[in-house]
């Protein structure tokens, strides 16, 4: 009996807090502005990024902007977040869908009445006006580029990555071997997979990729494989983390080790401990993701089309937005950037709370 | 040791003072009256004998004394205060202990450990830590005072059954108790322990501490007890002073009839031998080959003490547990027995002594339980349970064992011990045994069921059946066999004939160890 | 005579560890053979701080294995008090040693409240600790806002329990001679064995340990001795979430980058591997303390032989399932045989004694 009294309660809070939410999103609408929506997958720290964009925009742009964060990151948020925005005569929504399969048909419903951009995570069924997003395969050429400049005379790496099933290691890995193996540039990835066999021979001999070791997304075995890495192989050059927490898994074992400034590293993504190392002369590269840039690209799209004005959009509907390479060179404009977009989008989000 | 500075003679005839008095206790469990209105009480330094059928109530009375159930009416006086005991601790408080009748010990821990397990010595200046030497050395003390001289930091489980149980009887005198309660603890000991323990015990009385002392073996109540109270049904029937206490007084009182009426031979013992075991080798615990025989139409049983083997041996033989060797003829002819399936195809069942974890699943329904056993053969069609059938077999069995119930469908739990009991019979009974094996069949159920226990069994024989049962009760054993086996520590130690052989003889053959 | 009982405790106690050690050594010798580098100071130092780390997980999952119940939480406690513990630090900048005593007294709390749930409400501790599992792995994403954290550059006093090293540290300069250097212990193993010693201790010296030891084989038995028998319980479950809440920290100093939602995934299976192969029967009543850091031992250097001798990445956790199966499988058989020897020498005994009386008869 308790136990289910509980059951309720939980129940009750839940729908209580969805209805605050959504009386937010209901707040007021200025008629003559156009409105425009932009729904994150989640309640991540990644969208503070975006948000920073918002504020701008609607100076820039003369428009309204409601920026959304899933609590739970689930569908259905996304799905009633939509819901209350077509109420409200939304002129154009820009969303990261979190399950594509599922919801494609309620997407398609919805863009008969408003246009729809996808960034981020797409819908590629759905009849979106575009997606804007990153190519993990570009952005694992840009890291193969990383790697000749690092090592121009040749040498051996590492990769230390969570899983090779999941879609971006396996694309972010197959850009780096084809840029090292000089095959003619794509920015989509072209779906071959290079095995995972150790002694890679790359670029005609010239690098060689001793492992990619997968760790199943546990931090502390991602750090005891790399250990394990500078104990079995002594003459490697670089190791690349893949996954956001692969790099400071990997700067924090070359550090115990005495190595820092001696074993170069590339990583991906934009962790505060890849990007310190960057600065530090410590780590060579970080591939880092734009969010603020997807933030603009989605609704610069969106905003023109509630105007009707042109938008020239591709054939493939693909807006890439590629990954900004961060080196010692730029280090500290970009990493000020970021940090500048970070605090303003905080305070976007604390105002509109 | 508070009542050393009175003369010793004092205890045992002079009735001035009691150190406990119980008066109407009550205590019922789902279903039992287990206790109704019993009162009685104890004098210092007197042995209080405690008899009645197993489920007269003597075990819950004791249980209530120790703080282990608490009664649902009456009051309990120590030394003149009302008390509520309500907890083991309290109990121990009081300075009552109890001596349990099955083993309550870790085997995992030392002899002291467990000695002074709950009340460990500790250092003056560390009071978590316990201080071992102080530990052993008062368990070496208390040892020697029951006769068990042993290094005290051995592991429990590397001592024979008897002394585990001595050990358990060091733990209840460790406490300085001025009530000691002995709940059958001469089970499972050898004649030179008990009677060491009579000798502990007189010594207890001698220094003012009085004992309370159950068992059914009246030989005994006889010799170490000044008075006797008697329960039935969970009723206090009658109460004998020294000079009054005799075998069949007890009895009367005991069971409320004459004791003879309950078994009747009629069968007759056929020449055919139906199982033989020719050096058998059972698991473990027994270091002898078994051979035995049983004809058709024979009641063989299996006596002894506890842990002497006799579980095991049934276990061994229905497969259970896989023999490690020998040969089990039925009929003449050899079998592999590997597992339960292989002896129920060959014509033998078994009826577990643990009715409720082996015998029954006792949140199933009686008719569903009694088809158990012969769902894959007869009571099934490609898969499906043929639901008439097993209605109909359920019906004809309850109606032939006489099982009491409100219906064939309701839970086997609901009903009494005895009726229970009878279900376990008649699953098996519904396979048609040729051989029938049965572990203690009679423990915890009342008179009348085990009378009508008995005349199946009868009547089974009749009918050829070859029947091997265990059991500790000699007014059974001495009564339903038609050939008595005596097995201690896993070896037979002797055969009996149940017309000429006293309860004495059993208990000399079931002690009879190799040293 | 009680030096003899203690040799005699002694001798009996190092052939349940033998076992292990045998086991240990094996793995140490083939993965030497195949590549001498395993045992170069710098792996060793690495082996032996991962020890520190998931020991310390394991002495906790022992204790309540002891118990006869088992803890499922202890994974998602690593992630929930690495995550606070940097969120307080660099965030909230509570100073350190506040920081210290809150994550100790929050993951004791969590431990009582798992004891609490089992002895009081009478849940099976299975489910507790279950569902324990699900709510603090979803309180740290949600405290947290699934954002990773981290301490930067800063915090190197702290830092220094994980990833510090002694003697070493000794010499303020860093100019320590190069053997020293090579050799010193990592702290989460000097950690390790400082609350092993104590916890060894507790287990049996102290009246607690005895108690845990005997509830744990007969619960009814313990009750009925006027033992508390939830009381042992509960401190049971205190210390297997203080300890994982340490660990939890160490963790995250070590790592240095905290994700909520992943960090100590699974490590309650390793942490119940390492009493497994150890020796702590999940029966209950039985284990010891040394058996448990072997145990975590073996598990980490099989994770560390995988990699060094070239296993595939793929296999490593093959390797890792058949190591244990075999080793404890080989632990069972062993006793098996005993026993049975045990049995055929009576047996002889028996015979021999037979045939002496029926000599006797004629």
């Amino acid at each position: 009996m308790k136990s289910r009294l509980f059951v309720v309660f939980m129940v009750l809070l839940l729908v209580v807090s969805v209805f605050t939410v959504s009386a937010g999103a209901q707040k007021e609408a200025v008629a003559e502005k156009p409105l425009i929506g932009f729904i994150t997958n989640g309640p991540y720290e990644f969208w503070t990024y975006s948000a920073a964009a918002v504020e701008i925009l609607k100076k820039d742009l003369d428009i309204d902007v409601e920026f959304l964060l899933p609590p739970n990151g689930l569908p259905e948020e996304q799905k009633r977040f939509i819901e209350s925005l077509v109420t409200r005569g939304v002129d154009g929504i820009g969303i990261s869908v979190t399950d594509p399969d599922n919801v494609t048909p309620f997407l398609n419903e919805i863009m008969e009445t408003v246009p729809m951009v996808m960034f981020d995570s797409d819908a590629p069924n759905s009849n979106r006006l575009a997606y804007v997003g990153m190519s993990n395969y570009a952005a694992g050429r840009m890291a193969g580029q990383a790697v000749t400049e690092v090592l121009p005379n040749g040498g051996e790496f590492m990769i230390i990555v969570g899983r090779l099933d999941a879609q971006n290691a396996i694309e972010r890995r197959q850009g780096m071997i084809d840029e090292l193996n000089g095959e003619p540039y794509v920015a989509q990835y072209p779906g071959k997979m290079t095995p995972n066999t150790p002694n890679l021979k790359l670029g005609g001999g010239k690098w060689t990729l001793l492992e990619t070791r997968t760790d199943g997304g546990d931090q502390s075995k991602a750090k005891s494989n790399s250990e394990d890495a500078i104990l079995k192989f002594p003459q490697m050059d670089l190791m690349v983390g893949m996954w956001s927490y692969s790099s400071p898994a990997i700067i924090s074992a070359v550090a115990d080790a005495g190595l820092l400034g001696k074993m170069k590293i590339i990583g991906f993504d934009m962790e505060n401990e890849l990007l310190q190392a960057v600065k530090d002369g410590n780590a060579y590269a970080a591939l880092g993701q734009d969010p603020f840039t997807y933030a603009v690209r989605t609704i610069e799209i969106l905003a023109k089309k509630a105007r009707g004005e042109a938008v020239s959009i591709p054939a493939d509907k693909l807006i890439d937005v590629p990954a900004l390479k961060i080196t010692g060179q730029n280090i500290d404009e970009v990493w000020g950037k970021y940090k500048a977009q970070l605090s303003d989008g905080n305070k976007y989000l604390e105002a509109t709370k | 040791m508070k009542n050393e500075e009175k003369p010793s003679s004092i205890g045992h005839d002079l009735p001035e003072e009691y150190v406990l008095e119980v008066k109407n206790i009550s205590k019922s469990f789902p279903g039992v009256r287990a206790l109704n209105d019993v009162s009685f009480n104890l004098k210092v330094g007197e042995t209080l004998a405690l008899v009645g059928e197993n489920g007269a109530g003597k075990s819950t009375m004791m249980k209530i004394l120790a703080g282990v159930y608490v009664p649902d009416a009456g009051e309990i006086i120590i030394e003149g205060n009302a008390v509520s005991i309500g907890s083991v601790e309290r109990a121990t408080q009081f300075g009552v202990a109890l001596v349990h009748q099955e083993l309550n010990l870790c085997d995992n821990l030392s002899i002291a450990g467990n000695v002074f397990l709950g009340r460990e010595p500790r250092y003056r200046h560390l009071k978590k830590v316990i201080d071992f030497d102080k530990m052993n050395n008062d368990a070496t003390e208390v040892l020697n005072r029951v006769g068990l001289h042993l290094n005290p930091s051995i592991i429990l489980k590397e001592l024979p059954i008897s002394s585990q149980q001595l050990v358990e009887i060091s733990k209840a005198l460790s406490i300085n108790a001025k009530v000691v309660m002995f709940d059958e603890p001469t089970s499972s000991l050898s004649e030179h322990e008990t009677e060491q323990l009579f000798k502990v015990i007189r010594d207890l009385n001698q220094n003012g501490i009085s004992c309370i002392y159950i068992s059914h073996r009246l030989g005994e109540v006889k010799e170490v007890a000044d008075r006797v109270i008697v329960l039935r049904d969970g009723k206090l029937s009658g109460s004998l002073n020294k000079n009054e206490i005799d075998r069949d007084k007890m009895i009367r009182l005991m069971v409320g009839r004459d004791i003879e009426k309950m078994y009747e031979k009629r069968h007759l013992v056929t020449d055919k031998v139906r199982l033989q075991l020719e050096d058998l080798i059972v698991p473990k615990q027994a270091r002898f080959p078994v051979n035995l025989s049983v004809r058709g139409g024979e009641i063989v049983v299996l006596s002894g003490l506890i842990g002497a083997g006799r579980s095991e041996l049934l276990h061994t033989i229905f497969g259970v547990d896989k023999s490690w060797g020998g040969r089990i003829l039925l009929d003449g002819k050899e079998v592999t027995i590997k597992k339960p399936v292989d002896a129920i195809h060959a014509g033998m069942v078994l009826v577990p002594e643990d009715r409720k974890l082996n015998g029954l699943v006792v949140n199933m329904e009686v008719d569903n339980n009694i088809a158990l056993p012969g769902l894959c053969d007869n009571l099934s069609k490609k898969g499906f349970i043929e639901k008439r059938k097993v209605a109909e077999l359920a019906e004809r069995m309850v109606q032939k064992l006489d099982i009491r119930l409100f219906k064939t469908t309701q839970f086997a739990e609901s009903l009494s011990g005895g009726n229970q009991q009878k279900v376990v019979l008649a699953k098996w009974l519904a396979m048609n045994p040729t051989l029938l094996l049965l572990d203690e069949p009679t423990r915890g159920i009342d008179v009348g069921a085990k009378a009508e226990i008995y005349k199946l069994l009868e009547d089974l024989a009749q009918l050829g059946v070859a029947i091997l049962v265990a059991s500790s009760e000699l007014q059974e054993v001495l009564g339903i066999a038609d050939r008595i086996v005596v097995m201690c520590e896993g070896r037979i130690t002797g055969e009996l004939d149940p017309a000429s052989c006293s309860e004495e003889d059993i208990m000399k053959l079931a002690t009879e160890r190799l040293v | 005579m009680n030096k003899n009982n203690r040799m005699i405790e002694y001798i009996r106690s190092m052939k349940r560890i033998g076992g292990i050690t045998f086991l240990l050594s094996l793995i140490i010798l083939v993965t030497a053979i195949i590549n001498p580098q395993f045992l170069s100071s710098y792996n060793i130092r690495n082996i032996l701080r991962w020890t520190g780390l998931f020991g310390l997980l394991s002495l906790g999952a022992a204790f309540v294995v002891i118990t006869g119940g088992i803890d499922l939480s202890i994974g998602s406690v690593v992630g929930l008090i690495g995550s606070i513990a940097a969120y307080l630090m660099v965030h909230a900048q509570w100073p350190v040693w506040v920081v210290l005593i809150f994550i100790i007294v929050l993951s004791a709390t969590i431990g009582l409240i798992h004891g609490l749930l089992i002895t009081k409400i009478h849940m099976q501790a299975f489910v507790v600790t279950l569902c324990g599992l699900f709510v603090y792995r979803g309180l740290a994403r949600y405290l947290m806002d699934d954002r990773t954290q981290g301490y930067g550059t800063g915090f190197q006093s702290v830092r220094f329990l994980a990833s510090g090293r002694l003697p070493s540290a000794f010499w303020t300069d860093g100019q320590a001679p190069k053997f020293i250097l090579n050799w010193s212990i990592p702290m989460p193993f000097i950690l390790l064995l400082a609350i092993a010693v104590l916890m060894a201790i507790v287990l049996n010296k102290t009246i607690y340990g005895q108690h845990l030891k005997a509830t744990g084989r007969n619960e009814c038995a313990s009750r009925f001795s006027g033992i508390h028998t939830d009381n042992v319980l509960i401190i049971a479950y205190v210390i297997s979430s203080t300890l994982a809440g340490l660990g939890g920290l160490l963790f995250s100093l070590d790592l240095n980058t905290v994700q909520p939602s992943s960090m100590g995934n699974m490590y309650e299976l390793y942490a119940i591997a390492g009493c497994v192969v150890g020796g702590v029967s999940l029966r209950g009543g039985d284990g010891s303390i040394l058996g448990v850091i072997l145990g975590t031992a073996i598990v980490r250097v099989l994770y560390n032989a995988i990699n060094v001798a070239g296993v595939s990445t793929q296999l490593e956790q093959v390797v890792l399932g058949l190591v244990i199966l075999i080793g404890v499988a080989a632990d069972e058989v062993v006793r098996m045989i005993a026993a049975q020897r045990k049995v055929r020498e009576s047996m002889i005994l028996a015979q021999k004694a037979l045939e002496k009386s029926k000599q006797a008869e004629t």
